[in-house]
């Protein structure tokens, strides 16, 4: 009883709450967006397995029950079978590639009657744990090449894998162990330098490659001039990296006029407010420009300007106070795609408003800082960087979902963690997210 | 080391709260200072859609009612919903009356312009083809109906008063001043097209949702901001539908017009153009072919005889001719003539009777013999009579009493299209023959009704229902009120026309008119239980056999109904128009036939003038 009360205690309930909260608003707004009123007739339909609120709130159930088990079982556990599990996830990942169902053109899911799981969202923890029982070895240091590469060859497996698939979110997710890498020592050249190839290309993207070409050799000049040591070595090293920076930018041109699909073109052209001939600045809906007709093809192509504006007007007619709980017109009558998923945020900001968002964006930021005050008071190497690469994950999901649904950021198709539609992801961030608070429970018994 | 590890993880604590800052700044941006995004969410799925109000009635003069709206469906179909692999398309076109080809190229116009959304796919389909096609609807997935209103006309008779309803030009969409969109009917002839104002009512708004693809979603609120439509006011009209019916029949097989007027009110009781058809055939699916079809018609049904052809009156006119005369004292009634030579125009040539009858030793008996002489002579009496300064004054003052009597001029009828008619103008005739060239034998033929006096049908009934009230008409018009709600009926008024010429001065007309039929030209169509008046005309028309007039009134004292009829190449007037005259004043005065004039009736109904050779000749009558 002494023990069982000492226990509780010491979970860190904090998280524990954001947790249950957003699992709750996660609930509501999944109900609220698949919420039709012509069907909701009665309450035994809305709980019925084949709706969407119904399949949700059974995978919450067998959340609840994972919870107590992960959060009874030995720490232990988890440690040791970091790699097994490791292992097991690429195997999926290989398997989902040739056994996989295609969906919407992606092959992540394997079918089992009307359910799908996506081995995708469990090898994150899965990468994470075994990054972890890699870095906690004492031996290791990321000063060593060979140790480097082989960190490097532990992240970019799987989000080589999901690339395949094709899944740019996830690997775009895998790509954050990279700061968890830097967190643990680093250089951050290798955080840095990706920043500012970002930088070019927006740059080249926005302004043309010609712009960022006259931009870097005046900095790169500046460089020179007030560089002290004016040697033969570091002038050629710079005028090397101002020939990169000029090929890197015709190149990112190249890329996006010549190998780009015209989908992609028009969600980085919305991202940036580049205005081209497509005219994204004029609120012209462009659904019936590209459709084919062609008898038998139900599916019309749309241009992805659409989807994101959509999504800005959900959230912004919201204003304030929101349209209440099931009055959303955008999220209701299915004028925004995915919105159980992807755009799950939408729904939030239609029916709740500038108090609902800002809810859920200071819910998230609070659990990112808890997610690295938490790391940080850890013992143990492996709960250190477990926790780091938890608090990373969910921040990019953070990141690039919210960030795409205000039009801040492309769209990519990546879950809201606790939040969206999915057994999957939902299963695999409760995975994520209760192994650590069990590893920070244990931490003062354990030493790693 | 361990500041190295505190001063990484403060960067990355530092870059989740930034992250955090920029996305309140920027939910800030979109939900509070942004205002339009609230305006697209209602753009994109509040939809309004104009509910048509029911279009106005109209009752003839005894309550019955002419016009009323008849339901009717549109097809519509939503080609994302659609799966014509699986219904049975055969029985689909039979059901609705269209062919396979039909089907194809309807549902391809749908699919193109509205892939997504409900649009039309087959307007106006009757309520019988209809009800058997939605006994089946449930198997044609994506197809559904929606129900319309038709115009009927229970009567099937006088199309050329109701006119036609059709979807709006662009003039009519402009002139509406908003009202009209296109796609909508409005009045487009006849009485829907000037009343149309009247008829159409106010158009209702009601707003409802709709999903991404434009399906119907539920209404809007409840349906608390709609808008109610308002129905179109009815139409009480002028007109006796069982006198329409009955001169339509008697006009059947024979082409020309029956004008009937109350004299007392200038309200118009009948109207008849023959050859007439159908109104409904001009509602519904087949309208358009009808249209054509009778657009075609070597005997031209379309045209409104009774106010857009114009004839030359012949004899009726002589009444008015001789009332120019009586009323500037250029005659009396006891004015006479000696017929046996005619009447000598100088050169030789001479105006001849017809036919033999005694002189007439006054007005009243130049009348019943209609004696051409006798006119020509109280005409030029009256236009070379010594109190005018010259011919031109004294032709001026004829005209301008002509005028004032609705001859050559519109009378106003509440209907588009009248035309005016012609009493030539000094002017014209001094370009012909010259300044003071010209005298009362030079244009002799106008005072017996010919040469280039042209008068519509119309025109002749008004201008004898002046003659039977004795100096005034009122405005002929066809509706004399706007039925309302309950409470605010509006009643029409029309405008009072006086001729200036005495009342006494009518008598000796009145008489004469009286004698036409009772010993005159026209005795033989005399009505054993009615006094009626009138004048017998044949007119001349240089492309064939003479029109057959008749004008006249009845009963003698206090007449309840002014009448003209023109039978198109019917010869005598006594022949064709008379009768029919005599029938149509009998059975609105007295409801039935005589037996006795029974067989008169039945020869009017029998009389077929289309098919015997009258209108065999390739001839162009209508002006």
């Amino acid at each position: 009883m002494e023990r069982n009360r000492k226990l509780l205690n010491e979970f860190d309930w904090v998280i524990l709450a954001i947790y249950g909260t957003l699992l709750l608003f996660g609930c509501l707004s999944v109900y609220a967006a698949s919420f039709r009123e012509v069907e909701a007739s009665s309450f035994s339909q809305v709980l019925d397995v084949n709706t969407s609120f119904g399949k949700q709130m059974m995978w919450v159930a067998v959340c609840i029950v994972m919870v107590t088990f992960i959060l009874l079982v030995d720490s232990k556990f988890f440690t040791s079978l970091a790699y097994l599990s490791y292992i097991v996830s690429i195997i999926l990942l290989v398997a989902v590639l040739l056994v996989g169902k295609e969906i919407h053109g992606n092959k992540s899911w394997f079918g089992i009657g009307s359910f799908g799981i996506q081995p995708a969202e469990f090898a994150k923890f899965c990468t994470a744990l075994a990054l972890a029982k890699f870095l906690s070895n004492q031996s290791i240091d990321l000063k060593n090449m060979k140790n480097m590469l082989t960190a490097f060859a532990i992240i970019g497996l799987p989000a080589a894998l999901v690339l395949l698939q094709p899944d740019l979110g996830s690997m775009l997710v895998f790509c954050s162990f990279v700061i968890v890498l830097y967190r643990e020592g680093l250089n951050p050249l290798y955080v840095i330098i990706p920043l500012l190839l970002l930088l070019f290309s927006v740059i080249a993207l926005k302004f043309g490659a010609l712009v960022l070409s006259i931009i870097a050799l005046i900095s790169l000049s500046l460089l020179i001039y007030f560089n002290l040591k004016k040697s033969l070595k570091t002038i050629i090293f710079i005028a090397f990296v101002h020939c990169f920076v000029i090929g890197y930018g015709y190149s990112v041109d190249f890329i996006y006029h010549k190998v780009m699909k015209d989908y992609q073109r028009a969600r980085i052209d919305y991202t940036l407010r580049i205005s081209t001939k497509q005219a994204i600045n004029k609120p012209v809906i462009k659904e019936d420009v590209v459709q084919k007709i062609v008898p038998g093809e139900k599916k019309h192509r749309k241009f992805d300007d659409w989807n994101i504006r959509q999504s800005i007007i959900a959230i912004g007619s919201g204003g304030i106070l929101g349209k209440g709980f099931l009055k959303g017109t955008q999220t209701k009558f299915e004028f925004v795609p995915e919105q159980t998923t992807d755009f799950i945020f939408c729904t939030i900001g239609e029916e709740e408003g500038f108090w609902g968002t800002t809810l859920v964006v200071s819910l998230y930021i609070g659990l990112l800082l808890r997610l690295v005050w938490m790391a940080d008071r850890q013992r143990s190497k492996f709960s250190r960087i477990y926790g780091y690469s938890v608090a990373f994950i969910l921040f990019f999901h953070f990141l690039i979902n919210v960030g795409m649904t205000i039009g801040l950021v492309p769209v990519i198709g990546i879950p809201l963690p606790f939040i969206s539609y999915g057994g999957s992801s939902l299963l695999a961030f409760t995975f994520l997210l209760m192994i650590m608070v069990k590893l920070d429970a244990d931490r003062l018994h354990v030493l790693r | 080391m361990k500041d190295l590890f505190s001063s990484r993880s403060f960067v990355i604590k530092v870059v989740f709260v930034v992250i955090g800052v920029l996305f309140f700044l920027r939910l800030f941006f979109l939900q509070v200072l942004s205002s339009e995004f609230a305006q697209q969410a209602n753009n994109n799925a509040i939809k309004q859609r104009r509910v048509e109000p029911a279009r106005g009635l109209i009752y003839d003069r005894n309550g019955k009612i002419l016009v009323y709206n008849a339901p009717i469906y549109d097809v519509f179909v939503n080609p994302s919903q659609a799966k014509n692999k699986e219904i049975d398309t055969t029985k689909f076109c039979e059901l609705l009356s269209i062919s396979r080809e039909q089907f194809i190229k309807y549902y391809r116009k749908a699919k193109i312009e509205f892939p997504n959304k409900q649009s039309i796919f087959l307007s106006q389909v009757s309520i019988e083809d209809y009800s058997k096609f939605q006994e089946y609807l449930n198997q044609f997935t994506g197809y559904s109906g929606i129900v319309r209103t038709m115009r009927q006309y229970p009567y099937n008779s006088a199309p050329n008063l109701f006119g036609y309803i059709g979807e709006v030009s662009e003039r009519q969409i402009e002139a509406s001043e908003g009202y009209y969109q296109p796609g909508d009917y409005a009045g487009k002839f006849g009485l829907e097209l000037k009343y149309d104002e009247s008829l159409r009512g106010t158009i209702g708004i009601s707003y409802y949702y709709v999903d991404k693809l434009g399906r119907e979603q539920g209404t809007y609120e409840n349906g608390e901001y709609d808008q109610k439509p308002i129905a179109g006011k009815n139409l009480i009209s002028t007109i006796d539908i069982e006198l329409q019916q009955y001169g339509e029949k008697l006009m059947q097989n024979k082409r020309g017009s029956i004008v009937a007027i109350e004299p007392k009110t200038g309200e118009i009781l009948c109207l008849v153009s023959s050859p007439s058809f159908d109104p409904n055939l001009l509602t519904g699916r087949k309208r358009g072919d009808n249209y054509m079809k009778l657009l075609n018609d070597p005997q031209k049904p379309l045209i409104d005889r009774p106010l857009t052809a114009t004839y030359p009156p012949g004899s009726t006119f002589k009444v008015f001719n001789a009332l120019v005369s009586l009323s500037d004292g250029s005659i009396t009634a006891d004015y006479g003539w000696t017929c046996g030579g005619g009447y000598h125009l100088g050169g030789g040539k001479i105006v001849r009777c017809s036919h033999p009858h005694p002189s007439a030793s006054n007005l009243m008996d130049g009348l019943k013999y209609s004696c051409n002489p006798y006119f020509c002579g109280t005409f030029k009496a009256s236009v070379e009579n010594a109190i005018y300064s010259s011919t031109e004054v004294g032709y001026q003052h004829w005209r301008n009493i002509m005028l004032a009597m609705s001859v050559g001029q519109k009378t106003g009828v509440d209907l588009a299209g009248e035309k005016s008619g012609n009493v030539p103008t000094p002017e014209y005739y001094n370009k012909i023959y010259g300044k003071g060239q010209w005298h009362a034998n030079t244009i002799i033929s106008l005072s017996i009704g010919q040469g280039e006096i042209l008068m519509t049908p119309l025109q002749m009934a008004n201008g004898y229902a002046l003659i039977a009230n004795r100096g005034y008409y009122y405005t002929p018009h066809l509706i004399k009120k706007i039925e309302g709600d309950s409470t605010n009926t509006l009643k029409l008024t029309y405008a009072l026309h006086k001729t200036g010429i005495a009342y006494a001065l009518y008598d000796a007309v009145c008489e004469g008119l009286r004698r036409v039929v009772e010993s005159g030209t026209a005795h033989s169509c005399a009505i054993p239980s009615i006094q009626m008046c009138g004048k017998t005309g044949t007119a001349q028309n240089p492309h064939g056999e003479n029109h057959s007039l008749f004008a006249g009134y009845a009963p003698f004292e206090n007449p309840k109904i002014a009448i003209a009829v023109i039978v198109e190449n019917g010869g005598y007037g006594a022949t064709y128009a008379a009768p029919i005259v005599s029938l149509m004043v009998e059975k609105y005065i007295n409801d039935t036939i005589e037996t006795s004039r029974q067989k008169v009736e039945k020869r009017m109904f029998e009389a077929d003038l289309l098919n015997t050779g009258n209108y065999g000749k390739k001839q162009e009558i209508i002006k």
